[in-house]
């Protein structure tokens, strides 16, 4: 009988624990144990009883179809609204990307393109400025695509995925500690030895390294 | 042995069935219905169930609790005015569904696919 009941339990422990579920529970374990008692007064052994009983329960997919459909169909409207919403917003994060790296790029040229002007300050105010803006918009994608994710789940999968999840970080922090060193070494080649031009080369040579590193990413996952 | 699944729509019909001449509960349902299948038929415990709580919202059968005997309280079932009138288009819709499959059995090839 207790391997009845574990029996039951487990085909039940995947649906939601409603008051019409738990009813039924009920009701099937106590139709069971009449079915079970039934066949043992019949003179079956308990291991008969028991195969007999169990072998005639049918599937969870029953279950599921009565119960599950009707309680998810809400959640699930919403979920393949979310995922439309993700899709597209990934298409934009990747434009964004791609605009941020550009800044980056842009970032020395316009010191050299504003250097002839004459102005102090503004080759390299300029500098910053697109540095910023490039990585501002890197956080704020990644910001939503994190809260995109917590809302599709798709971060816990990452976690269950575990190595996967570990390595996609690693790529993430190359790349940032990869555009971090490239602007250490552009403003140390200009600073102290003026090669402006052609030092912002260098931003050409981190962002074909990104490329790489997204390939890598990519390849492993 | 015929499966729930080539039955899908009629258990709801059986169970209907057992309960127009009185009310009862699960186990006792299930055995009846056996019964009157001849055999041919078992209803699984996941269907009964499932099909107890589709005719129950519904409004097709009512449940109540029976007097508790040994310690046990079951529940009975108790066809409606709505569940009698679903058995009755239920009979209907099944006379029209055999009328229609008998028109595609082959008698010729219903005897090859014997052996």
């Amino acid at each position: 009988m207790d391997l009845i009941k574990s029996y039951i339990e487990a085909l039940f422990g995947g649906l939601p624990k409603t008051k019409e579920v738990i009813e039924m529970k009920l009701n099937m374990l106590e139709h069971l144990e009449e079915k079970y008692e039934v066949l043992l007064q019949e003179g079956k052994s308990e291991h008969e009883a028991v195969g007999i009983v169990l072998s005639g329960v049918g599937s969870v997919e029953d279950l599921k179809e009565e119960l599950g459909i009707r309680d998810e169909i809400v959640p699930e409207q919403v979920t393949e609204g979310l995922k439309k919403e993700y899709f597209d917003f990934k298409r934009k994060q990747g434009l964004f990307t791609a605009i941020a790296i550009a800044l980056f790029i842009l970032a020395p040229v316009m010191v050299i393109l504003l250097d002839q002007t004459g102005v102090r300050g503004l080759p390299i105010a300029a500098f910053f400025l697109c540095i910023a803006a490039g990585v501002a918009l890197l956080i704020y994608f990644g910001i939503q695509d994190d809260k995109f994710k917590d809302a599709l789940n798709l971060g816990k999968e990452h976690q269950t995925k575990g190595e996967a999840w570990k390595k996609d970080t690693k790529y993430e922090a190359a790349s940032g500690v990869l555009w971090i060193l490239t602007t250490i070494v552009f403003l140390l080649l200009g600073f102290l030895f003026g090669y402006w031009h052609p030092g912002w080369i260098v931003f050409m040579f981190a962002a074909a390294i990104q490329v790489l590193i997204d390939y890598r990413a990519k390849n492993r996952n | 042995m015929i499966t729930s699944d080539t039955l899908r729509g009629y258990n709801e019909m059986f169970i209907l069935f057992v309960l127009l001449s009185n009310d009862s509960y699960g186990y006792e349902i299930s055995k009846e219905i056996e019964r009157v299948a001849g055999g041919g038929y078992t209803i699984k415990e996941t269907t009964l169930y499932s099909a107890f709580t589709r005719l129950e919202a519904n409004g097709h059968v009512a449940s109540y609790y029976g007097d508790e005997t040994f310690g046990k309280r079951r529940t009975y079932y108790k066809i409606t005015k709505e569940g009698r009138a679903l058995y009755q288009a239920k009979c209907r819709e099944w006379a029209q569904a055999k009328t229609v499959i008998d028109r595609f059995v082959s008698e010729e090839e219903k005897s090859n696919g014997s052996d």
